[in-house]
């Protein structure tokens, strides 16, 4: 069995569908009720605010992967760290990208289950997605990638239109003049929000197959503010239709705001069930590419197993994983674990690294910085 | 194994896997199987003494639909004697649990319950008047649940209100939640269902729902509303008093407005559209609240004779005359209300959020903030249009 088939070559379109499809996932069904438990009506300048830092955090990585054009992240931590702490963070991130990928998946199970298909165990509806995600991922990143930019423009389009309906019952008087309660409400509900950020973190690993690396922060900050906006309109959309209290005693805020939408009555009934249809493309996409990045990190790490054989052995890993917390509140407390090294890898991280690639310099192991754009 | 093999079983293998995925779902079940519920009635018993404990004891109707009667004659609710088949059945359940109630319908109806199609939940009064909180947890607690699901109170026996023929509904419920959804569209009722009541039961503010009772010949009317504080009915508001909250409250949808002309005559316009605008203020620690309500209307009867409206003046005049009269009754109701229930009836918590001394006063100590509140209503009333007829006629003939 051969790893990736061909050497992935990854244009700035594509390496936009691929982080916002890495990004969007589940986190957005339930991220309004955390952004407004601290910061109520001003939730929607939060999530605006966790864009921002996640730019922020984007740059610190792009930083980091300048210096290393044709390595990926399993190559320079062992350069940066030595073999034995590289090494570790190298299973890090393979695990973080496992359990990023079990806690979606289960989460996902759960809203199917409770909004759609009450009868059907979580066992067959995890088993069914994982089988329609080791297909693509099978044959390397560049199908995953395809996948991404053929379905996602369509579906975001569809979701958008969707939840503009619930817009139409909107009681705008839920709105209020931001910074009435100050600052100090909107930046402690970020860590919350900014957990729905994650995904982009993946240019550590793709960086060296991006074909125009002067533009991968550009590409990837599009995709990070259109991110931003569509969680704006959500945050928005939820606080205009069912207000910060309701908000925030639901379990998934933004399926109960699909809830308001009537588009004739007695004729469309359960337009929830729409908004599952359009939003399981946008689930997939985020399951597959972490666990394709679980898959590649392994491979990168122990590349004697091929990527193939890492896919077939984490499979059932994904599986087994997933249903061992008892309930959706059991297994949000293990997202909230796989959030925390999230941010770990995002902003300490690359920072350590920094400092590591500014000790090296000093020590003379290695060459003077690069100017911009020679990269390659 | 040659590589051609290989792909042939790998592709016979996908296409077993794909029939084992495709071949139905997983939950399916016939339509004659489930119970699709479109109705709950629910009101207080006595309540029941357990290991010396007092359990709230509930009557619970449940209005199932009978797919083959449903297809036959619409306007009979036990379906006629040709099709012999009910367009529905109703099951009464007593327990002190409604998640039991529903299940108990499995034993009585062999079929498995399914709620996700309810149109109507019927609280009988003296439910409403000892609080729906019970009722309102395992409600909100269904996934299938629609936030669209009308709720009304039912003054009189629940089983008389899910009994009621109708002409054009299969079924009682249908023909109550299609009343109740009317009625708030044309009489200027406030939206009763259950995501109105979720958002006002969150947001601890109080809430009006429709209120339904019976007439000697078992017609449904809704010319009540129900006051809602707390999670308990406190109180009943006529239709007029309902229409003038609805208007301050700016809920304002088509409806009527009638006021006398002259000599017990009257005169009637159709609200077109309008908007209440609320220009709060702070003196001396009281708030004052002063409503803007700008109102497009339509005439549409005026029964004193020989008036003439073919001048721009004295269309003018009427709306001066008319918009007078609505601030009066406005101010009148406002504060018999204010007075009467001592609670947020006017929506005053959610639009008073961007006057922060305001919205911290209201949230702080409602009681005390409607008590001190001191209202004022200022109305501008504007005749979009007269009707065909310039003139009304005149009984004395020209001589």
């Amino acid at each position: 069995m051969q790893g990736l088939e061909q050497r992935p070559a990854i244009s700035p379109t594509q390496l936009f569908m691929l982080a916002f499809g890495l990004i969007v996932g589940v986190g957005f069904l339930i991220m309004p009720r955390g952004a407004m438990e601290k910061a109520r009506e001003d939730a929607w300048l939060t999530v605006i605010l966790a864009g921002l830092c996640a730019i922020l955090s984007l740059w610190l990585i792009t930083r980091v992967a300048r210096m290393f054009p044709h390595d990926t992240v399993f190559d320079y931590n062992t350069k940066l760290f030595g073999s034995i702490i590289g090494s570790l963070f190298n299973i890090l991130w393979g695990l973080y990208f496992l359990f990023f990928t079990v806690t979606g998946i289960r989460v996902m199970a759960e809203v199917v289950r409770d909004e759609m298909l009450p009868f059907t165990p979580v066992e067959a509806i995890i088993g069914a997605m994982l089988l329609v995600i080791i297909y693509p991922a099978w044959n390397g990143l560049m199908p995953i990638i395809r996948m991404f930019e053929s379905g996602l423009p369509f579906t975001l389009l569809l979701i958008v239109m969707f939840f503009l309906l619930a817009y139409l019952h909107a009681d705008w008087a839920e709105l209020r003049i931001p910074f009435q309660e100050g600052v100090t409400p909107i930046i402690s509900a970020l860590p919350q929000t900014i957990y729905s950020y994650l995904g982009f973190e993946v240019l550590f690993l793709y960086y060296p197959f991006v074909t125009h690396k002067d533009k991968a922060f550009a590409s990837t900050s599009f995709a990070i503010v259109a991110v931003g906006l569509f969680y704006a309109f959500l945050v928005l959309g939820t606080l205009v239709t069912l207000g910060p209290d309701v908000t925030m005693s639901q379990t998934f805020p933004v399926v109960t705001m699909a809830k308001t939408i009537e588009v004739v009555r007695q004729f469309v009934e359960r337009a929830e069930l729409l908004l599952i249809i359009l939003w399981l493309p946008l689930a997939y996409t985020t399951h597959l590419g972490f666990f394709f990045s679980s898959a590649f990190s392994f491979h990168r790490t122990y590349p004697r197993l091929k990527l193939r054989w890492w896919m077939v052995i984490l499979l059932p890993l994904v599986f087994i994983l997933s249903l061992i917390p008892d309930n959706f509140i059991d297994m949000q407390t293990w997202s909230d674990k796989v959030g925390l090294v999230g941010l770990f890898l995002t902003i300490p991280y690359p920072l350590i690294m920094l400092v590591c690639i500014a000790v090296r310099r000093r020590l003379g192991h290695f060459p003077p910085p690069r100017k911009d754009g020679d990269v390659t | 194994m040659t590589k051609r093999r290989r792909n042939w079983f790998a592709a016979v293998t996908v296409i077993l896997l794909i029939g084992l995925l495709l071949a139905g779902c997983w939950d399916y079940r016939e339509l004659e199987k489930r119970a699709v519920i479109v109705g709950i009635g629910v009101d207080e018993l006595p309540p029941l003494t357990e290991k010396g404990k007092q359990l709230r004891m509930y009557q619970i109707l449940v209005q199932v639909v009978e797919p083959a009667g449903a297809g036959g004659n619409l306007g009979s609710s036990g379906g006629t004697e040709a099709t012999s088949r009910k367009a529905y059945t109703n099951i009464v359940v007593t327990s002190p649990s409604f998640a039991n109630a529903i299940e108990r319908t499995v034993a009585l109806s062999d079929r498995i319950p399914n709620m996700a199609h309810l149109q109507l939940i019927g609280v009988g009064e003296t439910m409403a008047k000892n609080g729906i909180n019970e009722l309102y947890d395992f409600l909100t607690r269904l996934p299938q649940m629609r936030r669209h699901t009308e709720i009304v109170v039912l003054d009189g026996p629940i089983s008389r209100f899910f009994t009621t023929q109708s002409i054009s509904q299969p079924t009682p419920a249908l023909h109550i939640s299609e009343m109740a959804a009317n009625v708030q569209q044309t009489l200027v009722m406030p939206d009763s269902n259950l995501g109105e009541v979720s958002k006002s039961v969150r947001g601890k503010m109080p809430f009006i729902l429709i209120k339904a009772s019976l007439d000697d010949s078992n017609k449904i009317s809704m010319r009540h509303a129900a006051v809602f504080t707390d999670q308990k009915m406190v109180g009943t508001l006529t239709t007029d008093e309902m229409q003038l909250l609805s208007l301050l409250r700016n809920e304002i949808e088509r409806g009527l407005l009638s006021f006398p002309c002259s000599a017990g005559k009257r005169t009637s316009f159709q609200i077109l559209g309008g908007r209440s605008k609320l220009e709060p203020v702070m003196k001396n620690g009281r708030p004052h609240l002063t409503f803007e309500l700008f109102l497009e209307t339509e005439l549409i009867e005026y029964q004193c004779l020989g008036a003439s409206f073919d001048k721009q003046e004295q269309i003018r005049k009427a709306e001066r005359l008319y918009g007078a009269e609505l601030k009066k009754r406005l101010i009148t109701t406002a504060n018999k209300l204010k007075d009467k229930y001592k609670v947020d009836v006017f929506r005053l918590t959610t639009r008073l959020k961007n006057y922060p001394d305001l919205y911290k006063a209201i949230r702080n100590d409602p009681k005390t903030f409607i008590e001190q509140m001191v209202v004022d209503v200022n109305v501008k009333l504007r005749i979009r249009t007269i009707g065909s007829s310039l003139e009304t006629p005149s009984l004395q003939e020209k001589p």
